[in-house]
């Protein structure tokens, strides 16, 4: 069967979702709000593709291409990857497929433009986590929606102090640990220029509407809640019992690397323009490329989320290609090094693999001018993978699917920037019925067996990768709960109380971190310790 | 990393441990230049390797993730230690080849150390007692004892602890820790840990029990492990693995020290460097100290040790390794004794907390194996009058089911109802099941078992010591220690007390007990005085992990070491800091009161070097 | 004591397969051939088909907690792996009595222990294979044996060995982290592996979900 080929205009063939907020328009504290609306989208059910798996050569494209005149996608359509499946081979290219979907739809230009030439996308218009988390716990603005599209927003960011105008730029907050450190202060990245890497995290709106309406924004407002955390739920309403069709919670987190001149000239990322912002009258503008994407969704039937990951083709090389000398050949054919955080032919001593630097990593130590750089330290990273086989279907891994199907959707969208990013997997709950369930407390397993077990992006988990093979010899690479795997991590995840009150206690937050990031009412209160 | 060292700094630490760690992130931030020598292996990316080994640890003993290898002999380690596994019976602790201390007693010394990035909590438990008022005036109580300094009581300590509280995390509630005379300043940065169901139970079958005056109660036990996200780490998730190692870093361990004084710029860290010399210069101050770098296999560099210098000389070893090198630096035979070492007090007094560990099984399901291996404790017999007569005890409450108590349940008893053995006493008729029926008798033992652990205060004697062995060597030809090790009356009179109580808690529990009686020769099997029935009854005592005493602080130079701010008598640029200092060990684990007094060291330090 | 055989079981399945999108279910060999693109056909499929069954027999945990429908763990090829080295005939010739044969009805557990009168070989075998399950470790078999018909007396094995004696007396090599990870003790126990939580923080002060929720399929 012959794909649909478009030239280089992506389809653009994902339906808009309409969400009909349920969420009331009165909040307590909404004094101030003048002129916010919050989103109020209307909701049309979504049109899903066919999502079983048939083969790689027969993906269904001409049925993406009916869907999509606005560029938004079909979101969710998590039922459609399990369409009477049950092997883990088809359901784990179900959710792949699922995956590819999300992150075109995400980064359809905002504008309503099909996918093509290099545009800011609908995503960067969410609330960021410093949005939404705002010192002394003030409540965060109203989330404004776009007037043409209401799954777009219009937020505006907090106004920085003694900067210049933020206005068309992101602003990277070096002034969180959480942007240029990995989590639980895990180490930092540094780029082939000795640039940081750069994390952000973004909510869609009814991640935020949760939160606001519920005053999660503050440590007291978590404190008084009484309720076990549970963000919407997405629903495309063929799953059983749910009728309902909704978008559901996202959240996305992104790493990005700061442009030079050669990046730029060759267009191969998409970019922003950002303003790194460490303290007042301390700002940089900056170009910055996007290098990893994480995209966690929840729906009905997968209420520990379902969780994504994408790179950038040139951040490292995996441990393969390092045995193959992959490096080497790209550094003859493309006139250089490609890759953003590898030196090829280095050796272990002068560039030890996937560790962090020895001294200090904290941006003042680094010097501020022109902008934070580490004069000595350059991260050399390699992805090192799990290669889960389908025990089902003897030899093929995930790996191997996962490139097919990239290579599917690369030829869909050849000629933009987005085909230059690769869907490294999907993780999501596979023990059924447990991953519909709520009252996590009443299951034996409430990460209900996250399938495949582990997963990692080097540019955002770098440092709880899996094992590389000469650590590993003949024994499995993945180590429980050491190896990065989002389900397993995120479960930990919960709310932050006030400093010391007995009469309150951490909650599970359902899968996210961001609610700890809340600072007190108090501002100079201990909870608000780095 | 040996030779970007600079010339000089500011201070060296020896020992990467928590009261390394402290003073090495307190000068770090006060700008001063520091470098850490640490005997063993550096602190890692992440802990994947050490969770790997620990995953795959037949016996999962605490230091089953870390290095050095266990099986290797001690003669051929450069930086070897004690193990859990070589005490494990009763010929192995006195074996040369199993053994890295050449033990002399008759009594084995029965607790063990790290040598690794991070020290020996990197296997504690957490927990996170203050020492009692009373604990620093026991001459009210034994007036022959050594006394702890003037300048360090409660009171002046009270403000060392809440700072470390809120440096390393630690959850408790002031309410709840008021007792025996501690008052709090502040209360602890975050909410205590939930009780255990377990704790739940004991607490109400002792309601009303009294004990020599004092009314039982079960209490939460203030420990470094997050209720709440703390300093960019998780929530306990209840692992149920403190020892050995938490999975998720909910509970603090000395890494993460480690990691923030690297990131004040101003900590250099040199790993695999066994600190053999401290050479002493003009005016009795330190001039430098010598160590061995060896490579990853743990071979030699060099021909020669390599010295660093510093204004400043803080050794934080543990208080087995610090006695060791301070006996080592003899000048080449100039200082026989050591350095430090005028009171001859170095390497003395060595005590722990003999550990008296009874297990049974609850009349009903309680569910061990769940939550932090101990939530609760009863501390009311900490203190009283009866410290004239014998030794006070804590009493830790385990949630780990016989894990600890018979060393590697629930394998024991499941291998036992499947093969028809009988090691835990559980299957008296031998039987061996398979199906429905081994679930239902396996989950009817394992959801009753409980154990609790009874903490002694163990009595300062000079004949309890660490020494040089003259005759054997570690991997880097430098002699090991050699300890000897006993209990006096006092403290198997304190040992007896215990094992009333137990039975006491067990009656009200209504209980059946499992304790194993020792074999009369078994080492660590202690006669007790005869019993209010006029028997004498046998049993065992473990270690606590607890190393007190071999370099104690005091006020008379010709009896202490070190003064109050653990600074030598002899070399005003020498600091010994750690359990060592202690001179007595009070019924507390150490590790809060040693955080707190090297924060106060530090503070020390840092004005001295102004 | 209800027995699980391969009959019983393939019933259940049709039922399951019957009512729900996303039953967890067995892949029967038929099903594997109808996999789209090339796949190898692994030449034990069947065996370990039988072994899973067989081991939801011996642990007296449901066949599909073992070896749920999408297993990213693989644990029974572990433990059939270990199982096939240390005595394929004893296995092979287990599997086969415990799955029936054209002519030879199915026998249960304590039939084929009763058969096995003459060497036990199946007798320590299974015993292997349940504590391989339950404890994510390979007791071999010959050990157990050495072990269970030694000195058995309690009083022994604690004198002169002390914590940590069992190691001593009867060695046992852990499979793997993921074996580990997966064992069932742990569920007998209402608990979860030391070292593997997935519980939410404070769960400890509370009653666990009931035994059913950990040896049986969630409904």
């Amino acid at each position: 069967m012959t794909l649909n080929r478009i030239g280089a205009k992506f389809i653009g063939s994902l339906a808009i979702i309409m969400f009909l907020c349920s969420v009331t328009l009165t909040k307590g504290r909404a004094a101030g709000q003048a002129g916010q609306q919050s989103g109020a989208e209307k909701f049309k059910p979504p049109v899903c593709p066919d999502l079983s798996f048939e083969g790689f050569d027969t993906i269904k494209f001409a049925k993406i291409t009916a869907l999509q005149p606005n560029g938004i996608s079909g979101l969710p359509c998590d039922a459609e990857a399990e369409n009477g499946m049950n092997d883990a081979r088809s359901l784990q290219h179900g959710f792949d497929y699922y995956s590819w979907l999300t992150f075109l739809a995400l980064n359809s230009p905002a504008n309503g433009a099909a996918i093509g030439p290099d545009a800011p996308t609908v995503w960067e218009t969410y609330k960021q986590l410093p949005d939404v988390m705002l010192p002394n716990g003030k409540a965060p603005e109203g989330w404004v929606v776009s007037e043409k599209d209401p799954l777009v927003g219009a937020n505006k960011q907090v106004p920085l102090t003694g900067c210049p105008d933020s206005e068309g730029k992101m602003i990277i907050h070096m002034d969180m640990e959480e942007t240029y450190n990995e989590p639980f202060k895990s180490g930092p990245l540094f780029d082939q220029n000795g640039n940081y890497a750069v994390f952000v995290i973004f909510t869609n709106e009814a991640m935020f509407e949760y939160i606001d309406h519920n005053a999660l924004y503050n440590l007291e407002g978590q404190e008084g809640f009484k309720d076990e955390v549970d963000f919407p739920n997405g629903s495309d309403g063929k799953a059983k019992g749910h009728p309902e069709t909704t978008v559901g919670a996202i959240m996305i987190k992104a790493s990005w690397k700061l442009m030079g001149p050669s990046d730029i000239a060759k267009p191969k990322y998409h970019i922003i323009n950002g303003l790194l912002y460490r303290g007042p009258k301390s700002c940089i503008p900056v170009k910055l490329g996007l290098i990893g994407f994480h995209v966690g969704h929840k729906t009905v039937t997968r209420q520990q989320w379902i969780w994504t990951t994408f790179e950038h083709h040139d951040n490292v090389p995996t441990e393969e290609e390092v045995k193959n000398h992959v490096p080497e050949a790209r550094v003859a054919n493309e006139n250089g090094n490609p890759y953003s955080f590898y030196k090829p032919a280095c050796n272990e001593s002068d560039c030890p693999v996937n560790q962090t630097p020895d001294g200090s990593w904290e941006p003042d130590n680094l010097g501020w001018n022109p902008f934070p750089k580490n004069p000595t330290f350059k991260s050399q990273i390699v992805r090192t993978g799990i290669h889960t086989k389908f025990n089902d279907s003897g030899t093929t891994t995930l790996e191997d699917d996962v490139k097919r199907l990239n290579d599917v959707f690369h030829k869909q969208i050849t000629g933009t920037v987005w085909a230059n990013y690769d869907l490294v997997t999907t993780q999501w709950p596979s023990g059924f019925p447990c991953a519909g369930k709520k009252s996590p407390g009443k299951l034996p397993d409430p990460s209900c067996t996250p399938f495949p077990t582990f997963l990692a992006n080097s540019t955002l988990e770098t440092f709880s990768q899996p094992l590389q093979r000469s650590e590993a010899g003949d024994r499995a690479p993945g180590v429980p709960l050491a190896t990065s795997s989002c389900i397993s991590c995120h479960n930990n995840a919960t709310t932050k109380p006030t400093h010391n009150n007995a009469r309150t206690i951490a909650m599970r937050s359902d899968f996210t971190y961001i609610l700890e990031k809340a600072h007190s009412t108090h501002e100079s209160a201990k909870e608000n310790n780095k | 990393m040996n030779d970007t060292l600079q010339k000089s700094y500011d201070v060296v630490i020896v020992g990467s441990g928590i009261a390394g760690g402290l003073v090495a992130l307190r000068l770090g931030q006060a700008k001063k230049r520091v470098l850490v020598l640490e005997a063993g292996e550096p602190v890692r990316t992440n802990i994947n390797a050490e969770m790997d080994r620990f995953y795959r640890a037949a016996a999962k003993v605490p230091e089953s993730p870390y290095t050095p290898d266990l099986a290797k002999d001690p003669a051929t380690v450069a930086a070897g230690r004690p193990t859990v596994l070589s005490l494990s019976n009763s010929e192995d602790w006195r074996d040369p080849s199993k053994s890295y201390l050449i033990q002399t007693g008759t009594v084995p010394f029965s607790s063990t150390y790290e040598r690794t990035g991070g020290g020996t909590s990197v296997h504690w438990l957490g927990t996170c007692l203050r020492l009692l008022p009373a604990d620093f005036k026991i001459e009210q109580y034994q007036p022959g004892w050594a006394k702890w300094p003037k300048d360090i009581n409660y009171a002046s300590l009270e403000k060392w602890y809440h700072n470390v509280e809120e440096e390393i995390g630690v959850s408790g509630s002031k309410d709840e820790q008021s007792y025996a005379g501690m008052v709090f300043s502040h209360d602890y940065p975050m909410p205590a840990i939930p009780q255990s169901l377990i704790d739940q139970f004991i607490n109400t079958a002792i309601s009303g029990l009294k004990l020599w005056g004092k009314d039982l109660k079960v209490r939460s036990t203030p420990a470094a492990r997050n209720s709440q996200p703390f300093k960019q780490r998780r929530t306990c998730a209840g692992n149920t693995n403190c020892i050995p190692i938490c999975p998720i870093q909910a509970k603090y361990d000395p890494t993460i020290t480690l990691r923030d004084a690297q990131a004040t710029g101003n900590v250099d860290f040199c790993y695999r460097a066994v600190a053999c010399e401290i050479v002493v210069g003009k005016h009795e101050r330190i001039d430098h100290i010598e160590y061995w770098p060896y490579d990853e296999q743990g071979k030699k560099i060099g021909d020669k040790p390599v010295s660093v210098f510093a204004n400043i000389y803080v050794v934080a070893a543990h208080a087995i390794e610090t006695p060791r090198l301070l006996l080592m630096s003899t000048g080449k035979g100039k200082r026989p004794n050591g350095v430090a070492n005028s009171s001859g007090q170095v390497g003395k007094n060595l005590m722990d907390h003999p550990m008296y560990v009874p297990w049974g099984l609850l009349p009903q399901s309680k569910f061990p194996y769940r939550g932090p291996l101990s939530t609760s404790g009863i501390e009311d017999l900490r203190d009283g009058d009866f410290r004239k007569e014998r030794a006070a005890f804590r009493v830790e409450i385990g949630n780990e089911g016989w894990n600890f108590a018979v060393g590697g349940d629930p394998n024991i008893t499941t291998v036992d109802l499947v093969n028809g053995l009988n090691n835990s006493l559980v299957n008296p008729s031998y039987e061996a099941l398979f199906g429905d029926t081994l679930v239902t008798r396996l989950r009817d033992v394992l959801t009753r078992q409980f154990r609790l652990g009874f903490l002694v205060e163990q009595e300062p004697d000079e004949k309890n010591r660490v020494t040089l062995s003259q005759k054997h060597t570690d991997g880097l030809g430098l002699p090991r220690p050699e300890v000897y090790y006993s209990l006096s009356d006092y403290t198997i009179k304190g040992l007896a007390a215990a094992k009333k109580t137990a039975d006491a808690i067990f009656a009200r529990l209504n209980a059946t007990e499992y304790t194993r009686i020792p074999d009369k020769q078994d080492p660590t099997a202690i006669e007790l005085p005869p019993n209010e029935a006029g028997r004498r009854e046998r049993i065992r005592f473990m270690g606590a992990g607890h190393i007190i005493g071999t370099y104690r602080m005091g006020d008379d130079p010709k009896k202490s070491v070190v003064n109050a701010d653990q600074r030598s008598w002899d070399h005003d640029n020498l600091y010994l800091i750690g359990s060592g200092v202690f001179p007595t060990s009070a019924t507390a684990n150490p590790t809060l009161t040693i955080a707190a007094l090297s924060l106060r060291t530090a503070e020390n330090i840092v004005g001295s070097l102004k | 004591m209800t027995e699980i055989s391969r009959r019983t079981l393939i019933a259940g399945v049709t039922a399951t397969a019957a009512t729900a999108a996303f039953g967890s279910m067995l892949i029967s060999p038929s099903a594997l051939i109808a996999q789209p693109s090339p796949v190898a056909i692994d030449p034990d499929a069947t065996a370990r088909l039988q072994f899973k069954a067989v081991s939801g027999a011996l642990t007296g945990i449901h066949p599909d907690v073992l070896v749920p429908n999408v297993d990213p763990f693989g644990t029974n090829v572990e433990i059939f792996a270990k199982a096939d080295v240390a005595d394929t005939n004893t296995l092979r010739t287990i599997l086969s009595k415990f799955s029936g044969s054209p002519g030879s009805p199915p026998k249960t557990v304590a039939q084929i222990l009763a058969e096995d009168t003459k060497d036990e070989s199946a007798k320590f075998l299974i015993r292997s294979i349940i504590l391989a399950w339950y404890l994510g470790a390979w007791y071999a078999p010959q050990d157990l044996r050495k072990n269970f018909y030694g000195d058995k007396d309690p009083q022994h094995s604690y004198h002169s060995t002390r914590r940590y004696s069992q190691e001593v007396l009867i060695p046992h090599v852990v499979i793997s982290p993921n074996a580990y990870t997966n064992s069932v003790v742990w569920r007998v126990a209402q608990a979860h592996p030391m070292g593997w939580s997935n519980l939410q923080f404070g769960y400890w002060g509370q009653e666990p979900p009931e035994l059913e929720m950990f040896t049986k399929p969630l409904k």
